[in-house]
């Protein structure tokens, strides 16, 4: 035998001996640690089972936490004020790594109609709302039936929560008594027919000018009037400013601890400021360092009709986007994107991306493909159910995504669905699940979840994941 | 023959590495439970414990000896001290406190069985103890609650005959 062959036999030998191990490193993460993503408490009450810990929060901390900004060596939960004064500051800041301009110039809110405002502009615009929502009531309470999805919505919100403080009622179905508390409502100029028979003072419809055309017998009681002349014109020329009134050192005390509030069905949920920073704290500070979300990235939103999940989970995406300082934050509602190509129409540079999961599931099955493209996305399947995660079978090119968030509907993909989903998007996806009784998720995959699951008993049957507790809080369920 | 010995390995070697690359299904985890031969899964054995009221005769039976966890009472409430078995278990150093209330004993650093109410005694309601031996006792409840988990509170037998009653 020549010295090449023993050689080269030798080499394969090495390679086939080491394979294991090769693959191993490949990995994003050992899948025993998947497995063991909670733990579990060792007792439990009568009738409950026990209570379920995210191994993403260490032993010490709260499992009530928030923002945890620290006054000189003490750490606070802060307040919705705080995620405001956080991203003024911010925009403060240079952009070091690329242009080196301000970030004041550079963070955007973009709108599919081509609405683009830096945070200057939005700081005008929220100031402006909340003077003058105030003129048209005194009441400490503001009504919404929307789906957040037009820019005024959005920058209504935004405006109660960061400077109004006034609370935010938003109705995903209407009571059939008119509210005692409320004398002003803002809604969507398509819902306005079925709110001008309510019995509220003033009516501010959104995205008609001028007076609509629907006329309810109880008008001559109910002023109406439109969004963009008498609240503000959020598409008009905006001058920016960076003034706001809230010392993050001295006045965290102040706020309205009931910021926002939601009817459904009749049913009244109320979520105060630590329902919020608890969930923007956990969805940001539980990620590992290289899915941080940071001011190179961009932030696209596709937000789904109206349901308490859904907006609650969209209202997390933005805040989360503010806190964090993104580039960018596009809002674009489900209807008005088909395919994958029609997200990279709305922003080229989109990292994040945020949509229910049956809009994934839609917008991937509607982008075609070739034939060689689906080939490389079957093996791109393979390698990220082995865990080995890579971008080969990515549907369009010039889609660099960082990270997806998809929200769990009530008719949840499985498993191996979402492995296509990571295949074709090439990126990792987290899975959460919203209820309409919390603002954050109550559970979410890990950020490296590969697996896809199935039980050979079951034929094969195929699960749907829902992951482990939402960060910092335990979950608990019913035990007969 | 060694060059055609060789072909034929890099051809085998080839052949799996394009059928692993090019032709492997998803690869699928399954979920089924492992079930040992006592029929039980790795979750049942670790069944937690129920929070309940304990008298200090059912205390008394968790003593690592009877029953095999260990739970001990301070100031009104039962501890899971089992995970320190080594300390509290039998033979252990301070194996008189398992399933006893231990508050006093505590209160005085005392291991002695003198301090340790046997269980057909009534509560013991320490109102005796000195300020220095209630800091010492709140003390050492501090480091149980830190270590140990609460399973529930110790009541006497007419406080837990009454619980009963009222939820029958």
């Amino acid at each position: 035998m020549s010295v090449v062959t023993l050689l080269v036999l030798i080499g394969l030998i090495t390679l086939l001996i080491s394979y294991p191990y090769i693959k191993d490193n490949f990995q994003d993460i050992n899948p025993a640690f998947l497995e063991r993503q909670s733990s579990v408490g060792s007792t439990r009450q009568k009738g409950e089972s026990a209570i379920y810990r995210s191994v993403n929060v260490p032993h010490g901390i709260s499992l009530t936490g928030g923002l945890r900004i620290r006054i000189g060596y003490k750490l606070r939960d802060g307040c919705l004020k705080d995620v405001w004064s956080q991203a003024l500051a911010n925009a403060n800041s240079r952009d070091e790594t690329k242009s080196g301009k301000r970030i004041s110039d550079l963070m955007k809110f973009a709108f599919p109609s081509g609405l683009k405002l830096t945070i200057g502009q939005v700081n005008t615009l929220l100031h402006q709302i909340a003077e003058r929502t105030s003129r048209l009531t005194d009441k400490s309470k503001v009504g919404i039936f929307t789906d957040f999805t037009s820019p005024e919505s959005i920058f209504l919100a935004l405006s109660c929560f960061f400077v109004s403080e006034k609370t935010l009622v938003s109705y995903n179905s209407l009571p059939k008594k008119p509210v005692e508390d409320l004398d002003l409502i803002f809604v969507d100029a398509a819902q306005y027919g079925k709110v001008s028979s309510m019995g509220f003072k003033n009516i501010v419809v959104i995205g008609r000018p001028g007076i609509p055309s629907i006329v309810s017998s109880d008008e001559k009681t109910t002023k109406v009037l439109d969004f963009k002349t008498k609240i503000a014109d959020v598409s008009g020329t905006v001058e920016p400013t960076f003034k706001y009134s809230y010392d993050p050192d001295t006045q965290y005390m102040n706020f309205n601890n009931k910021p926002y509030t939601e009817i459904n069905d009749s049913r009244e949920v109320d979520f105060f400021q630590r329902s919020f920073v608890s969930s923007i704290g956990s969805r940001l500070m539980s990620l590992p360092k290289a899915f941080n979300w940071s001011k190179d990235d961009s932030l696209l939103v596709v937000a789904s009709p109206m349901d308490g999940q859904s907006k609650n989970f969209l209202l997390m995406n933005i805040l989360c986007g503010i806190l964090s300082g993104v580039r960018q934050i596009s809002v674009v509602s489900d209807s008005d994107v088909n395919n994958l190509n029609d997200l990279l129409e709305i922003d080229r540079n989109v990292t994040i991306l945020t949509a229910r999961d049956q809009s994934l599931k839609r917008l991937v099955s509607q982008t075609s493909v070739s034939l060689f493209k689906k080939f490389l996305i079957g093996r791109s399947e393979y390698l990220n159910s082995t865990g080995i995660f890579n971008t080969i079978g990515c549907s369009v090119g010039g889609l660099h995504l960082k990270l997806v968030y998809s929200m769990q509907s009530s008719n949840p993909l499985s498993s191996r669905l979402y492995n296509t989903l990571r295949s074709c998007l090439g990126s990792r996806i987290i899975r959460e699940k919203y209820t309409s009784l919390t603002m954050g998720p109550i559970f979410k995959t890990n950020v490296y979840e590969s697996r896809v699951l199935t039980d050979s008993k079951l034929n094969g049957h195929r699960f749907v994941q829902f992951g482990v507790p939402g960060g910092l809080f335990g979950a608990e369920v019913e035990k007969e | 023959m060694t060059d055609f010995l060789l072909i034929v390995v890099v051809a085998i070697v080839v052949f799996l590495l394009l059928k692993n690359l090019f032709f492997s299904k998803v690869s699928t985890v399954d979920v089924v439970k492992e079930i040992d031969t006592a029929g039980k899964t790795k979750e049942e054995y670790d069944e937690p414990t129920v929070i309940q009221d304990y008298t200090p005769k059912m205390l008394s039976n968790y003593n690592g000896f009877d029953l095999e966890k260990i739970f001990m009472a301070v100031n009104g409430k039962v501890y899971d001290v089992s995970s320190g078995r080594r300390f509290y278990g039998p033979s252990g150093p301070y194996s008189n406190f398992a399933g006893h209330d231990a508050s006093r004993g505590l209160a005085k650093n005392s291991f002695e069985l003198e301090v340790i109410p046997t269980w057909d005694q009534p509560i013991d309601d320490l109102s005796d103890l000195t300020e220095n031996e209630w800091s010492t006792l709140r003390n050492w409840e501090n480091m149980f609650k830190g270590k140990y988990p609460v399973v529930g509170n110790l009541v006497s037998e007419a406080d837990y005959s009454k619980v009963r009653i009222r939820h029958m």
